[in-house]
């Protein structure tokens, strides 16, 4: 089932298009990472989503229920969200603050509630400074136990690993996996941070100028960036002839400093093409494709698709 | 409803401002009590209780900003987004409806306090009262006062959640309250009505009584004034607040919950 699913969804601040006609589905159990520039319509995206914003068209089907968009009988909604800032009372404690949205819902056991969220996000219940006092991190955190509150059954995070340090975001990160593994929470997340989202998002999206120009999954992801050789050739086009007739499976890309990149071959298929066609090599190694630089070349090709229009 | 009403008292009473406001008010009653015990100055007695013994006022002012505070603190929106986020479509039109009720609620207890402070200040303060009205009449007048407030509570609400701005809903509390703006409109009409040809301040005979601040004011001059239709309109100020604060209360917090919530959050 598709968690979910939104059909042509547009949002107009006056002049500006925020979200263009956006069409995507996230199903039960995914970890969506949500990747676009600042501006693309990410967070109008998960606002429109939660019931924040109103779509000036289109609609967002939740839980695969138009009519009641996955609320509750009790008009609560299944949604958990921490969107843009840490949505926390500056001047409470970081337990008042879950107290005070678990009363809100309804919930009984208010406090124990609060205490459990707590040690869930690794701060501590017993801490009764005020939230002011707080580093970011530990506000993310809250906002995080705030989003929580309800046993939600998605979750819409907003740039969560923002202002987090290495330690806080590696908490953060396993916090996230054991709520999906464990709690079958599904988890929508909107990043900059490309590396950490490609540690957790098992499908991703990418959005620019309000259209989502990709979605595929980790396995797609990591088969478009897998491994290629790069080699420097004494004399590249001669060498470029040779080796296209000696690998008619790979694909050949040519770098501005002459180098070739050939993708699907292994680098010992490479080696002996260019030794049975005696071509003097000068370089020769495996490398990667940058998960981020594929990110930012689907964001520019759907700018300038969009520039376009 | 109830759970969003009992998060709000929790939030509040667990705040620190809501202490301080207790404080100060509790400080206003009694210290001048306490003077006029020690030093002996102040009035040899008072003629009854709700006009001259109980000082309530400026109650309604503070309790629109305390509306303010409620609704707007700076601080706030990202929870007010957290809840929200969490919220059905009919839930969130209950969330903006609760925000009218609960600072209409806390009015309610402000004024008590108020009343029970300014009752412990009389023995403090040495002076009797010569005429207290009966039980039934101080009950009227208190309800009374609550009412007067209430519009100027419901449209602090929801100038906070039209604006989102700190500053405008405070400055917009206490110039409201305070009787200016409405004020302020109808000498503008009058200066209107006069450039056109009219007589200056015909606008203000006819509508200013009808005014809540006017009525908040004729209310606060005690039960047997607001009891008494012996005045321009003739019509008791008790009757003319039902007319005119109640409609008004209702209003608001409709536009609050059935316009205002449709907008967007964020």
């Amino acid at each position: 089932m598709n968690v979910i699913e939104t059909h042509g969804l547009t949002k107009r601040y006056r002049r500006k298009l925020a979200v263009d006609n956006l069409d995507m589905t996230v199903a039960t159990g995914d970890i969506y990472g949500f990747v676009g520039k600042n501006g693309s319509g990410k967070s109008t995206t998960m606002k429109m989503i939660c019931g924040l914003a109103r779509p000036t068209a289109g609609e967002v089907v939740l839980f695969g229920d138009p009519e009641n968009g996955g609320a509750t009988p009790q008009g609560f909604s299944r949604i958990g969200a921490l969107i843009e800032s840490p949505g926390v009372l500056a001047s409470l404690t970081a337990r008042d603050n879950l107290v005070a949205k678990a009363l809100a819902l309804g919930m009984t056991h208010a406090g124990q509630v609060a205490d459990d969220l707590l040690g869930l996000v690794g701060l501590d219940p017993m801490d009764h400074r005020r939230v002011k006092a707080y580093s970011l991190g530990m506000k993310q955190r809250l906002g995080l136990a705030l989003a929580l509150v309800g046993s939600p059954d998605l979750l819409l995070l907003d740039e969560p690993f923002n202002g987090l340090d290495p330690e806080a975001t590696r908490a953060m990160r396993l916090a996230l996996v054991r709520l999906n593994h464990e709690h079958g929470v599904t988890i929508m997340i909107s990043s900059h941070v490309l590396d950490q989202l490609d540690r957790v998002a098992t499908r991703f999206g990418v959005i620019s100028n309000g259209r989502l120009t990709a979605e595929f999954t980790d396995g797609e992801l990591h088969e478009r960036c897998g491994s290629s050789v790069r080699v420097r050739l004494a004399q590249p086009e001669r060498g470029l002839a040779l080796l296209e007739r000696a690998l008619p499976q790979a694909t050949f890309r040519a770098e501005p400093d002459g180098a070739l990149v050939v993708t699907g071959v292994a680098l010992e298929d490479v080696s002996a093409a260019c030794f049975s066609a005696g071509i003097e090599v000068r370089e020769l190694a495996q490398q990667e494709r940058d998960i981020e630089e594929y990110f930012v070349e689907l964001m520019e090709a759907g700018e300038k698709d969009g520039g376009a229009r | 409803m109830i759970a969003l009403l009992r998060s709000d008292a929790y939030r509040v009473l667990r705040s620190r401002w809501i202490w301080a406001v207790a404080a100060i008010v509790a400080f206003l009653l009694l210290a001048p009590a306490l003077m006029m015990r020690w030093t002996s100055m102040g009035p040899v007695c008072y003629d009854d209780l709700t006009g001259s013994a109980l000082a309530m006022t400026g109650v309604q002012m503070l309790a629109a900003a305390m509306a303010g505070i409620v609704c707007c603190d700076r601080t706030d929106i990202g929870f007010a987004r957290s809840i929200l986020s969490s919220l059905g479509e009919r839930a969130r039109m209950a969330w903006f409806a609760e925000k009218c009720v609960f600072s209409l609620a806390l009015a309610a207890v402000l004024l008590a306090f108020t009343f029970v402070v300014g009752l412990l200040a009389l023995p403090i303060s040495g002076v009797p009262v010569a005429n207290p009205e009966p039980a039934w009449q101080v009950a009227a007048w208190l309800g009374c006062m609550w009412l007067c407030a209430a519009p100027y509570v419901v449209l602090t609400v929801l100038v906070a959640h039209l604006t989102r701005s700190e500053g405008v809903t405070t400055v917009f509390a206490v110039l409201s309250a305070g009787g200016l703006i409405e004020g302020g409109l109808l000498i503008g009409v009058d200066f209107l009505y006069a450039f056109l040809g009219g007589e200056f301040l015909t606008v203000t005979a006819a509508v200013g009584p009808w005014l809540p601040a006017e009525i908040a004011s004729a209310v606060g001059a005690g039960a047997q004034t607001m009891l008494s239709a012996e005045n321009a309109v003739l019509l008791a100020p008790a009757i003319r607040a039902l007319i005119v604060c109640l409609p008004l209360t209702v209003a608001a917090t409709a536009a609050d919950a059935l316009l205002v919530s449709r907008r967007d959050v964020a």
